[in-house]
């Protein structure tokens, strides 16, 4: 990779961290999605109820059977809605903007992050950053047919498109976690 | 001449939302849509209510809280860990009975909170959903929809008595404060719901924020 790219990219990240910090969010950067793979797992039990919200990225059979080996209940398409109020939700984040807003897209993993499970975990691509909220949005309507498909593909039917915005982490603190992850897929 | 103008927006928009599989009811006025509200609710159902002034006006949860429904009393909590436990449960009733912010003219519905619990379960979680707003919440674009927001997070930081800076200076000062009107948003492009449907009534006056 370019130096410059390299360098512009990983200052980026640095601002991300830090306004991510600043609005009261816990976070944890790690080195790519493999890492944080591992860092979920370790920071579950058993005795906790979980649910893993719509993800493709974090839907590989090494991941979910040691998701489901903690619980099977976690990956259970049909227990979905009664584990929505859960002890701990584990999401893919859409979007960060600049001052460190969360995006999130698609029925249940934006009810699941905004306020259903008691603690979130939201994954974060390093390189998911937009300018704003408008960016944002016109940026997951760009992206709807794969928002469809992904749903189908998890067996969640839904057809309808929403988006949801968490602009902080101070209304219930010690809430939400953002594992944040490189990528070596590059987006200036 | 403002309430015509808006009532030919929502004449407009009605077919919109029709596509986007929401059960439209107009009413004339705050009884009728009382009467719309409870109307569609089967006795015996559990339901959660958003906080908003429209909503207050219909005095509905008076009526839930009688022993013919389940009602998720939110407003009458001894505390703030109960209300959130209370809310949370909420996300799981058959009816979600609330307001919005905004309506945009290609149907979209957009929505600040407090505290998450009514944008999350706009969304996610309640069967039901019944959506009883004013024709002053039909707006033409999303940007539009966003400067709503921002007056009516004002609105109700006034009206909650929020401790926020809005509440002293009457504009959005883009605060740090807890206890802000807009910490959660939440955008909803459909009606359609896993386990049920959504219905929006009209009232045909100025009402609410």
């Amino acid at each position: 990779m370019d130096k410059n790219i390299k360098w512009y990219i990983e200052k980026r990240v640095d601002r991300i961290h830090h306004s991510l910090l600043a609005k009261q969010f816990t976070v944890t950067s790690v080195q790519d999605i493999e890492e944080a793979k591992d860092k979920m797992i370790s920071l579950l039990s058993s005795d906790k109820s979980i649910v893993l919200g719509d993800t493709l990225n974090f839907s590989s059979d090494d991941f979910t059977s040691k998701l489901s080996m903690i619980n099977p209940d976690i990956i259970d398409i049909k227990k979905r809605r009664e584990l929505l109020t859960c002890d701990i939700g584990i999401i893919e984040g859409e979007f960060v903007t600049t001052k460190g807003e969360i995006i999130l897209a698609c029925d249940f993993n934006v009810s699941l992050g905004l306020f259903g499970a008691k603690t979130i975990y939201i994954f974060l691509n390093q390189n998911a950053v937009v300018d704003n909220f408008p960016h944002a949005v016109k940026k997951i309507r760009e992206r709807n047919e794969y928002y469809m498909e992904r749903s189908i593909k998890i067996g969640n039917h839904s057809e309808n498109l929403s988006i949801g915005m968490i602009e902080n982490g101070r209304k219930f603190e010690d809430r939400i976690h953002i594992i944040l992850y490189k990528t070596d897929n590059l987006e200036l | 001449m403002y309430k015509q103008l808006q009532l030919k927006k929502m004449d407009r928009v009605i077919p919109v939302l029709e596509k986007l599989n929401y059960h439209i009811d107009v009413v004339d006025s705050l009884e009728q849509a009382r009467e719309s509200v409870l109307s569609k609710i089967e006795k015996n159902s559990s339901i959660s209510m958003g906080g908003s002034t429209t909503l207050e006006q219909l005095k509905l949860a008076e009526t839930f809280r009688s022993k013919d429904y389940n009602f998720f009393d939110r407003f009458n909590q001894p505390n703030w860990p109960k209300t959130v436990e209370c809310m949370r449960n909420s996300l799981l009733s058959d009816w979600l009975i609330t307001g919005t912010n905004a309506i945009t003219m290609d149907g979209i519905l957009v929505q600040i909170d407090s505290g998450a619990n009514r944008v999350a379960s706009m969304i996610y979680g309640p069967k039901n959903m019944v959506i009883v707003t004013g024709i002053n919440k039909i707006v033409d674009t999303l940007d539009e929809a966003y400067a709503r927001l921002r007056k009516a997070g004002v609105l109700n930081a006034k009206r909650l008595n929020h401790q926020t800076p809005c509440n002293i200076t009457g504009i959005c000062e883009d605060c740090r404060i807890k206890t802000r009107m807009c910490n959660f948003m939440s955008l909803l492009y459909g009606g359609k719901r896993e386990n049920g449907s959504s219905a929006i009534i009209f009232i045909k006056e100025i009402i609410g924020y």
